[in-house]
């Protein structure tokens, strides 16, 4: 197996922009294996009560020659289905204390693991290969000592290579991107085509809302073509998530809050089965 | 010997999906007669551990992850559809596919 080289694109590079679309051209040749993208913001002076880094990621995207987007998911949703893929979330630091900075990565597989020699993306076969990250930190609330700290908002992006010596003939690519977003409805079906163009090798679906237990907005999920003649995937919310998490080696969360009397806090993990809190400081004396 | 001073104590009082509430105590004065004070805590760092799913995504795998056999393939996406049944207002969708592009 090949050594993978991790080359470093972008280290930290704070925006002065608090909402933009950051775009990053990436070099004209190279074979990648993944690309991680790191993001990284810091708290305001007091606290950050009630913000979530992941609202504040619209899109991050991969965007071949101009408008090919072969990665397009929202932050929230690149969380969590690279959490379902890999069965354990990538690195999340979730903090609420006074100026401390709150990190999150994201992986961009091209292949089916690192260091796969047959799958990849090549950029020499492009005219344009650009990292896209659309983001507005003012989803979080406005900056303040409470929320988050302007001109904070960082990124990195750090490329799993080949070793130019043994750059393998990749015979294609693997793409994760969102194709439908909306807002469901009180009742009635929900039905999308699914796009026809390549090979599915997975499907996502996504539904959160907030102070919302799963399978009550969505209950149902059907895939299936011609009219449902023939069907692929049939059944409840609540079966799939049971099935599914059971393969998760993480199902876990842990953060850090800012905490006060009677404060609600939105959290990524749903169905939740156990919660502990306890504060970091005790403060005793002799009476 | 008694022990004065303050311990301020978080619980986690009710849970609603993916939101949980924390209601906090401080016991105060001696801890031989310690009182139980509600609604005390303010600006306290606590660490949370929560136990559950993953909340609002489901992956379904198609593909055998080595050989990728089982992908469904142009022929049969031609009149593929997914249908999501609806029982409540104001949820955030999200349909996501992860593809296979040749070269």
């Amino acid at each position: 197996m090949v050594r993978l080289e991790q080359a470093i694109i972008m280290d930290r590079e704070a925006q002065t922009s608090d909402t933009a679309v950051f775009r990053k051209n990436l070099p004209k040749a190279g074979h990648y294996s993944a690309i991680d993208i790191g993001i990284r913001i810091t708290n305001g002076a007091t606290s950050a009560q009630g913000i979530d880094l992941l609202d504040a990621l619209k899109h991050i995207s991969l965007v071949l020659n101009g408008n090919d987007y072969r990665y397009h998911l929202s932050g929230h949703e690149f969380f969590r289905y690279q959490w379902m893929k890999y069965g354990k979330p990538m690195f999340y630091t979730w903090t609420q204390s006074a100026s401390g900075v709150q990190e999150v990565w994201f992986r961009m597989d091209f292949g089916r693991f690192l260091g796969d020699k047959d799958f990849g993306l090549d950029l020499s076969r492009f005219n344009n290969a650009q990292i896209q990250v659309d983001y507005d930190c003012t989803l979080m609330g406005a900056a303040a000592v409470t929320t988050w700290t302007t001109g904070t908002f960082a990124i990195s992006i750090i490329a799993h290579q080949f070793p130019y010596g043994s750059r393998p003939a990749f015979r294609g690519m693997i793409g994760t991107r969102n194709f439908y977003s909306g807002t469901t409805l009180a009742s009635g079906d929900l039905v999308q085509d699914l796009p026809s163009a390549n090979p599915i090798l997975a499907l996502g679906v996504m539904c959160i809302e907030d102070a919302i237990a799963d399978a009550t907005d969505i209950t149902d999920i059907k895939v299936g073509n011609n009219q449902f003649s023939t069907v692929w995937i049939d059944g409840k919310w609540y079966n799939f998530q049971r099935m599914q998490n059971h393969e998760l080696t993480v199902r876990e969360e842990i953060f850090k809050l800012f905490a006060d009397d009677a404060q609600t806090t939105d959290s990524h993990m749903n169905n939740i089965r156990s919660a502990t809190a306890k504060c970091r400081a005790v403060t005793t004396a002799i009476a | 010997m008694t022990t004065a001073g303050a311990y301020t104590h978080p619980d986690v009082t009710t849970i609603a999906g993916n939101r949980f509430t924390i209601q906090g105590h401080t016991l105060t004065t001696a801890v031989a007669a310690a009182t139980v004070a509600a609604a005390v805590m303010a600006d306290k760092e606590v660490d949370v551990t929560l136990i559950g799913d993953v909340g609002g995504m489901l992956r379904f795998p198609l593909a055998d992850p080595e050989d990728l056999s089982g992908a469904l393939l142009p022929a049969d996406l031609r009149t593929a559809e997914i249908k999501l049944t609806q029982a409540a207002a104001g949820g955030t969708i999200g349909l996501i596919v992860e593809e296979l592009y040749a070269y």
